[in-house]
């Protein structure tokens, strides 16, 4: 009869990393998108096996094609299921960039108001072959990205295809977006998880550097 | 009978520290002397280089100063915070000797100073205070600073330690804790008033008081748990101290 009657406080007060996939889901996206799910499905399976990760890192779904729908919340990655997206319509990629900042500036409110911090800035990845169909309403996304940027409120990542309009992706986010060498989305989703898993095994307080995107060797996700 | 305090303390290094291989970031320091009690707790940060070198610097010097101004009779919050005080420069000169920023000696710093139930209470940072008090019962003496991220804390060796420390005075205390940041989530409720969560800390003050030979192994055990393991990956480390003879 001692400490080991002490009980803990069960609800996971870990210090939150947010990682928001913003998926291009419109038609043309058909021949690459079982590759995506597979990506998605291969996340989940690794991460939720990471004790660490699994335990820090929100995951959340948006998907544009046709319109933008939030597939998931945030939700902590131990009760994450991967969702089987199909393809249809335009690209809505203005609208469903606002309605992504949107589902983070709300999650960091909850986070917040429950006391849990986050580990480090929210992670905003973009995904695309095309080009926004919806007018000039990437502008006003773009705008506000810089801005969260600027603040350090999230970290913008847009990744596309060798359709996609880089004039625009480009201009998105501060670090310019990248091209996706050869349909590597494998190496691609291994990356992000790469990524989230040093993140949560990072020391608080420590930067955590981007790891590579290609190697000298051919390697990697990135086309040159 | 004349109160006294007893104490007991501990820290595991958390399974974040065991995969990176780095050693625990924590350090404490304990004096008691009847019912005069100081124990000081700070927590390396771990992105500095000698984060926990900084730490055990601090709580070393914290200590020291706080049993000088103890014995001077100086009231509790007052040497609580001339304990912060010595921490601080000698962290600096600590710095200076290894031909270093203090940035990278930074920790965070708690520093309970109590003569009989009356405690006061330095605190820089994240960890906390909670007390087991005559008139509330549980509650938190100290909560820990929270900011945006959760590497955003205060640290000792900032410029703005004097702004950012917060002292506190307290009567009626029968027991305190004091416990590093990789307790807070198994221990806290940690709303927007953060409170204590009474299961954890009911037994651990009662256990705590029946003085039992080999509690420090004891409450290592519990830090070092799994079910704490998975509760944070961070270094944990508590502090316990019980008034005997304080009355109900």
């Amino acid at each position: 009869m001692g400490y080991e009657l002490v009980e803990f406080n069960h609800h996971n007060m870990e210090p939150r990393q947010d990682l928001l996939l913003v998926v291009d889901t419109s038609s043309s996206m058909s021949g690459d998108i079982d590759e995506v799910n597979r990506g998605l499905q291969t996340l989940q399976a690794a991460l939720q096996e990471d004790p660490l990760a699994r335990k820090c890192v929100e995951v959340a779904v948006v998907t544009f094609g046709g319109m933008p729908v939030v597939r998931q919340s945030f939700v902590e990655l131990a009760r994450f299921e991967a969702p089987t997206l199909s393809t249809q319509g335009a690209t809505p990629m203005g609208a469903a960039l606002m309605q992504s900042l949107d589902l983070v500036d709300a999650h960091g409110a909850l986070l917040r108001e429950v006391g849990i911090p986050r580990r480090s800035r929210p992670w905003v990845f973009l995904i695309t072959d095309g080009q926004p169909t919806d007018g000039d309403s990437w502008r006003a996304a773009r705008d506000r990205i810089h801005r969260a940027e600027r603040a350090k409120e999230l970290v913008f990542f847009a990744v596309g295809t060798e359709t996609a309009d880089f004039s625009v992706l480009d201009k998105l986010g501060p670090r310019g977006a990248k091209k996706l060498r050869d349909q590597r989305w494998h190496e691609l989703f291994l990356w992000v998880i790469d990524s989230m898993r040093s993140i949560s095994r990072s020391a608080i307080g420590e930067q955590v550097p981007l790891l590579p995107t290609r190697g000298d060797d051919g390697s990697g996700w990135e086309a040159v | 009978m004349t109160p006294a305090w007893f104490t007991v303390g501990a820290g595991a290094r958390g399974p974040g520290h065991r995969l990176s291989g780095t050693g625990c970031e924590d350090a404490f320091a304990v004096w008691t002397h009847g019912d005069a009690l100081a124990i000081a707790l700070a927590d390396g940060v771990g992105s500095a280089a000698y984060g926990a070198r900084g730490a055990a610097c601090a709580v070393a010097a914290a200590l020291k100063g706080a049993r000088t101004e103890v014995e001077a009779g100086t009231a509790e919050p007052d040497a609580a915070f001339a304990a912060a005080r010595n921490a601080h420069r000698a962290v600096h000169q600590c710095a200076r000797d290894r031909d270093t920023v203090a940035s990278e000696l930074a920790s965070t710093l708690i520093v309970a100073v109590a003569r009989g139930d009356r405690v006061g209470i330095a605190h820089i940072g994240d960890g906390g205070v909670v007390g087991d008090t005559k008139l509330e019962g549980l509650a938190v003496l100290s909560a820990p600073f929270r900011g945006r991220y959760a590497n955003e804390t205060t640290v000792l060796t900032s410029n703005q330690w004097e702004r950012e420390l917060a002292v506190s005075s307290h009567t009626g205390v029968r027991g305190l804790c004091l416990f590093s940041d990789g307790c807070q989530n198994t221990c806290l409720m940690l709303g927007v008033e953060p409170r204590p969560f009474a299961p954890f800390f009911a037994p651990l003050f009662a256990h705590s008081g029946r003085r039992l030979p080999g509690l420090g192994v004891e409450l290592h055990r519990l830090l070092a748990s799994d079910r704490f393991s998975d509760a944070s990956s961070d270094d944990k480390t508590m502090i316990i101290g019980v008034l005997d003879g304080a009355g109900a």
